[in-house]
């Protein structure tokens, strides 16, 4: 291969402010759809548990329709039809006035995708919790909202915490598919300086170790959680 | 580009025009909102959809999205040339004797006219005449041997 290796680059300025500022928006895409991700799902995940038949169809809905739906497409679906389905301002104000758009539908589309996954988590650990709980709240004079809220959710989460470390893993790396709609976030950057200074793998290669940084302390910071909330004698999957 | 002032323009990403606006936004410290798109398909939808108020690229790209809209009237090709940017053919380094051929066959063509077919073929009925500046560049072009 006939291939000048030029590491020092990344270090050039505006290639490193490049990578920084993409980093940035990076981290700020997915700590936001993060948000949207755990309060609707957490949301649809207890309401497709709730007892009837009614609150469980509209879940279940909910979660096939967007996670059944590629990632990609649904950003696509987001950006570019939904305004030309809206009345006139209203398609106007997203695509004109609102600042930031294309952030805002990024975060919107990774959040709400993410968000059925987080739900049927959720739904998953309440389902854990042993079923004689629910009764027993509910025969010693709770209402539902209190035994969701002293009885179930307390233990659900601590199941479920390991599978939603991975989750907030991969919505980090999701978060790329914003590149696809105009934001500049870390694989977008890279990609400018590849066709900048025809360094790509240079280039590449700082996206990746950025993106695994990210990876290591998320998995650490939630080690942490998990470790805390852990309830005394009752174990955990790590110690 | 002036013109611009409070305006949105398309512009394709990673790419000369992209390049060449912005630097002339910032020179003159213009309030030009940038929406960055992929490719000349979704400047054309950009600009369709009213995201955009303009898309700026190749004035002979311009020209032939234009004539691929079902209404081309609907759309102008407007302001003055920013800059002039050859097209090349990349070839691997160091194969000269294939980039002299290349060279030497391309003004060839020139020099005796065969280029002129394709031109009027393809790109005059795009509204795009041969105008005075690139006849000169292509005279330029037909010197190498």
């Amino acid at each position: 291969m006939n291939y000048a290796w030029n590491w020092p680059i990344l270090l050039d300025q505006p290639y490193l402010g490049w990578l920084v500022s993409g980093l940035e928006l990076t981290v700020v895409i997915s700590i936001a759809a993060w948000g949207i991700a755990l309060s609707a799902g957490i949301l649809i995940g207890v309401v497709g548990t709730l007892p009837g038949q009614v609150p469980r169809f509209w879940a279940a809905t909910y979660g096939s329709v967007f996670r059944n739906i590629p990632l990609l497409l649904q950003l696509f679906l987001w950006f570019f039809v939904v305004p030309e389905l809206l009345p006139g301002d209203w398609g106007r104000w997203l695509k004109r006035d609102l600042p930031f758009p294309e952030l805002w539908t990024s975060i919107f589309a990774v959040g709400l995708f993410t968000s059925t996954r987080v739900a049927v988590q959720v739904a998953a650990g309440i389902a854990a919790v042993p079923g004689g709980q629910r009764m027993a709240a509910l025969a010693s004079g709770m209402s539902i909202a209190q035994t969701y809220r002293h009885v179930l959710l307390p233990q659900a989460f601590r199941i479920i915490l390991p599978p939603l470390t991975s989750e907030f893993l991969t919505i980090f790396k999701n978060s790329s598919v914003a590149l696809t709609v105009g934001v500049f976030e870390l694989t977008a950057q890279a990609q400018q300086i590849e066709s900048e200074t025809f360094h790509g793998f240079e280039a590449f290669t700082a996206a990746t170790v950025l993106y695994f940084g990210i990876a290591l302390t998320v998995t650490n910071l939630m080690r942490v959680i998990e470790r805390r909330a852990t309830i005394p004698g009752t174990g955990g999957t790590h110690r | 580009v002036e013109d611009l002032n409070g305006k949105v323009v398309a512009l394709p990403i990673n790419s000369v025009p992209e390049r060449l606006v912005k630097g002339l936004i910032e020179k003159d410290k213009l309030n030009v909102r940038i929406v960055p798109v992929r490719d000349n398909a979704e400047g054309l939808l950009a600009l369709s959809t009213d995201r955009a108020d303009a898309f700026s690229t190749d004035d002979v790209l311009l020209y032939g999205l234009r004539k691929s809209t079902p209404s081309p009237s609907s759309y102008d090709v407007v302001g003055r040339p920013l800059s002039f940017d050859a097209y090349g053919l990349l070839v691997q380094k160091n194969s000269t004797v294939f980039l002299s051929l290349v060279n030497a066959t391309i003004a060839r063509l020139i020099r005796s006219d065969e280029m002129e077919a394709p031109y009027r073929k393809w790109l005059t009925p795009l509204g795009l005449e041969l105008s005075p500046d690139l006849a000169v560049a292509l005279k330029v072009a037909a010197i190498p041997e």
